[in-house]
């Protein structure tokens, strides 16, 4: 009985054996078809990043006789355009320090105070440019389907510059902190909008973009932002 | 019809010649002798014999290297092919990109000059150009923009990461491969030392890839036209050694198949040094062995049987003398004293039986020589049932009643069928009890004679030995009125006729004898 039962136990081992035997013959054809099979022909393949981006040569307005305005494409991302000023922007060529003394402007309507500095500065300054800015794209612009995320500027609204004169700024002292205020509110402004204001200002000011921006509304401040990241 | 012989007549004349009937005991010079064709063993198809699991075998392992290698260079190949035509025409079309000029907002139908100008400059092949500004859909084709784009490969190239990168994508659509590249372009705003600004333009060009898709395809075509011929000539070599190792196997068989009919000469041609040929050289061994042995055997037994033969035939010239000498002392036996009458009795009894066992002893030994003759003739059985019991004496119906069919006509010995019923019923009559029932009838084509006695039957452990020679059924019993021969001889005297005597007991007691002999 005993023994029987070893030899039927036997029996059954030799079984399994066979079995896991052909088993393993199975998961060997099942490793080697997929290299066979896998892939004949050319495969989709997923988005692969390769090399940078194109540099467009913007020939028509020259380098420097551009002013570059941020507004808002579609896709709500920025789309700078360029305008011709006919002319190149001037170098700030009076040293910066000048009297400080403030005088009233009418220009962005009353109860405001402009720098001399700015006021003595030639070309056209970067008021002039964000008053551009504010007036929203021109037609052939919006043609193109780009946008702005600012107000509209009700009358003579504008928005007025202030210069930190180089090392008041906190973060980086190498650059300059440019203070804009504007007639609207600031805190409510969309990203996108805030975006226009800074790189527009950032441009008008530098022609690297290399500053920073503090934006000054009616009902407060934002902090101070760059146009590079 | 011949008269039956009577049990007197002498058995003395048979000698050489070729014995009738075969019993199946040929000896293996007379089997082949004989005619009988040793049938080869018939070869059966195996589906998973040998050769079809070494085919298999040798098929498997030239495929999954031919597959295995075929697939790998394919691949690379593929990949090699793949990756450079995308990073031509990537380079090419960024590079293009990178020498047009644009205002901004773009002109549609400045830039669509410029796209022109680009689509035909398609580099490794011809590209349909797109550019995507805003709102604006600008391309080098009549459509504005190309389904083949995903949104994924815009996501990417819109994508808002510091610098941003061109990038590429397989798309397959209605089976037709194509190559889709995304470059976003970007400007230099103010300066040349700036960091470049988005435009929020980008462009994309689209290639067809069926020319790399030809090449692709050639190259499976190529691969499975090497690999199946590659398969084809792996079949040879995996006959070859099916042949190889098939061949000394078939022949092994035929050899043992042989060796089993007899055929102890048979040997294998063993040559090579493999576990093969090792195996037909212990083949060889084995039947020489075995060979040796049954010549040795045999030897035994003739040296045997002869020496029986001779010895009976020593025996015959001085017991016939002392026969004559014996019959005339029973004659004057009557004259004798009484002690020495019966003394001189008993040898004559004795001499008697001696004269009887010699001659079974020779009628044996005649069997075992094969020189045993049959001499049939046509006769009526019943007829010689009856002489024999005349002959013997045996007609008082208390002592043996016969029950006989008429009117039998068979083809016997009818000497050798006397000695038969003679036996039968003689052995009744002495170690079973009267009164013995001789029967004879025919049944189908068969001439049965049944012999039935009253007696104690016999023992079932002896009834397979009762036609064994001086087989004692009682050890104790050491004399017996028989030679101890007598169904020794009987049974050879029907299988001779190519019939068969069985023992039994029969439902009332007593032994039952069964002659079965073709008529």
């Amino acid at each position: 009985m005993n023994n029987r039962a070893a030899t039927a136990g036997h029996r059954r081992r030799a079984g399994g054996a066979a079995r896991r035997r052909r088993a393993a013959a199975v998961a060997l054809l099942a490793l080697l078809t997929p290299p066979a099979l896998a892939g004949c022909g050319i495969q989709k393949s997923d988005v692969v990043e390769a090399g940078g981006a194109a540099t467009l040569h913007v020939a028509a307005p020259l380098l420097d006789e551009r002013i570059v305005l941020y507004f808002v494409g579609p896709d709500g991302r920025s789309m700078p355009v360029t305008r011709d000023i006919g002319r190149p922007i001037p170098e700030t060529t009076s040293p910066t320090g000048g009297s400080g003394e403030r005088v009233p402007t009418d220009v962005f309507g009353p109860g405001y105070e402009i720098s001399r500095d700015d006021l003595s500065r030639g070309g056209i300054v970067t008021d002039k440019i964000l008053a551009m800015l504010l007036a929203g794209p021109g037609e052939n612009e919006r043609a193109a389907g780009i946008t702005t995320a600012l107000p509209k500027a009700e009358g003579d609204g504008a928005t007025m510059l202030q210069d930190s004169k180089g090392n008041a700024s906190t973060g980086n002292p190498a650059r300059r902190l440019i203070w804009v205020r504007t007639p609207f509110p600031v805190k409510r402004l969309s990203e996108a909008g805030v975006r226009q204001l800074v790189c527009t200002t950032a441009y008008a000011e530098d022609p690297a973009g290399l500053v920073e921006v503090s934006l000054s509304g009616p009902d407060g401040i934002l902090p101070t932002a760059r146009c590079d990241g | 019809m011949k008269a039956c012989v009577t049990p007197d007549e002498d058995t003395g004349h048979e000698g050489r010649g070729a014995h009738a009937g075969d019993d199946g005991h040929g000896t293996p010079g007379r089997g082949r002798a004989s005619g009988r064709r040793v049938r080869s063993p018939r070869l059966r198809p195996h589906p998973f014999g040998l050769r079809t699991r070494l085919v298999l075998a040798f098929l498997l392992v030239a495929a999954v290297g031919c597959g295995t290698t075929a697939a790998l260079t394919y691949r690379a190949a593929r990949n090699a092919i793949l990756e450079q035509t995308q990073d031509t025409a990537v380079s090419a079309f960024r590079e293009q990109i990178d020498a047009l000029g644009t205002t901004l907002p773009v002109q549609p139908e400045m830039l669509r000059d410029s796209l022109m100008r680009v689509a035909r400059q398609g580099k490794p092949r011809a590209w349909r150009v797109y550019a995507e500004y805003g709102t604006l859909r600008v391309s080098s084709t009549d459509r504005p923009t190309s389904s083949v784009i995903t949104p994924e490969l815009r996501a990417r190239a819109a994508d808002d990461e510091a610098v941003p990168h061109g990038s590429f994508q397989r798309v397959v659509k209605n089976g037709t491969p194509y190559l889709t590249i995304a470059v976003p372009a970007v400007f230099l705003a103010r300066s040349a030392d700036g960091p470049p600004q988005r435009t929020g333009l980008v462009f994309y060009a689209v290639m067809e890839l069926s020319e790399e898709e030809a090449n692709i395809e050639a190259m499976v075509t190529a691969a499975r036209d090497g690999a199946l011929p590659a398969l084809a000539v792996a079949l040879i070599p995996a006959l070859i050694a099916a042949r190889g190792v098939l061949r000394p196997v078939r022949e092994l068989r035929h050899a043992a198949h042989s060796m089993g009919r007899g055929r102890l000469d048979t040997r294998i041609h063993a040559k090579g040094s493999d576990e093969l040929a090792d195996l037909a050289r212990t083949f060889n061994e084995s039947a020489a062995e075995l060979e040796r042995s049954v010549a040795e055997l045999r030897n035994a037994e003739a040296r045997a049987r002869r020496f029986a033969s001779d010895v009976s035939h020593e025996l015959r010239t001085p017991l016939a003398g002392m026969l004559a000498v014996t019959e005339v002392l029973d004659e004057d036996a009557g004259s004798l004293d009484s002690d020495t009458a019966r003394a001189v009795r008993l040898i004559s009894a004795e001499t008697g039986k001696l004269a009887v066992l010699v001659e079974d002893l020779m009628e044996i030994s005649r069997f075992d020589a094969r020189a045993a003759e049959l001499h049939t003739d046509e006769v009526d059985a019943a007829d010689c049932v009856r002489k024999t019991l005349q002959h013997r004496y045996w007609t008082d119906p208390a002592q043996v009643v016969p029950h006989l069919a008429e009117g039998i006509r068979a083809r016997l010995d009818p000497r050798r069928f006397d000695v038969v019923v003679a036996n039968l019923v003689g052995n009744a009559l002495r170690h079973g009890g009267a009164p013995v029932t001789v029967r004879l009838w025919a049944e189908g084509d068969q001439l049965v004679t049944e012999v039935a006695d009253r007696g104690p039957g016999i023992h079932p452990d002896v009834l397979p030995h009762v036609f064994d020679r001086f087989y004692k059924a009682d050890q104790a019993r050491t004399r017996s009125a028989g030679s101890g021969l007598g169904l020794a001889i009987t049974l050879e005297n029907v299988r001779l006729h190519g019939g068969t005597v069985t023992a039994a007991n029969g439902p009332e007691g007593g032994a039952v004898f069964t002659v079965r002999m073709p008529l």
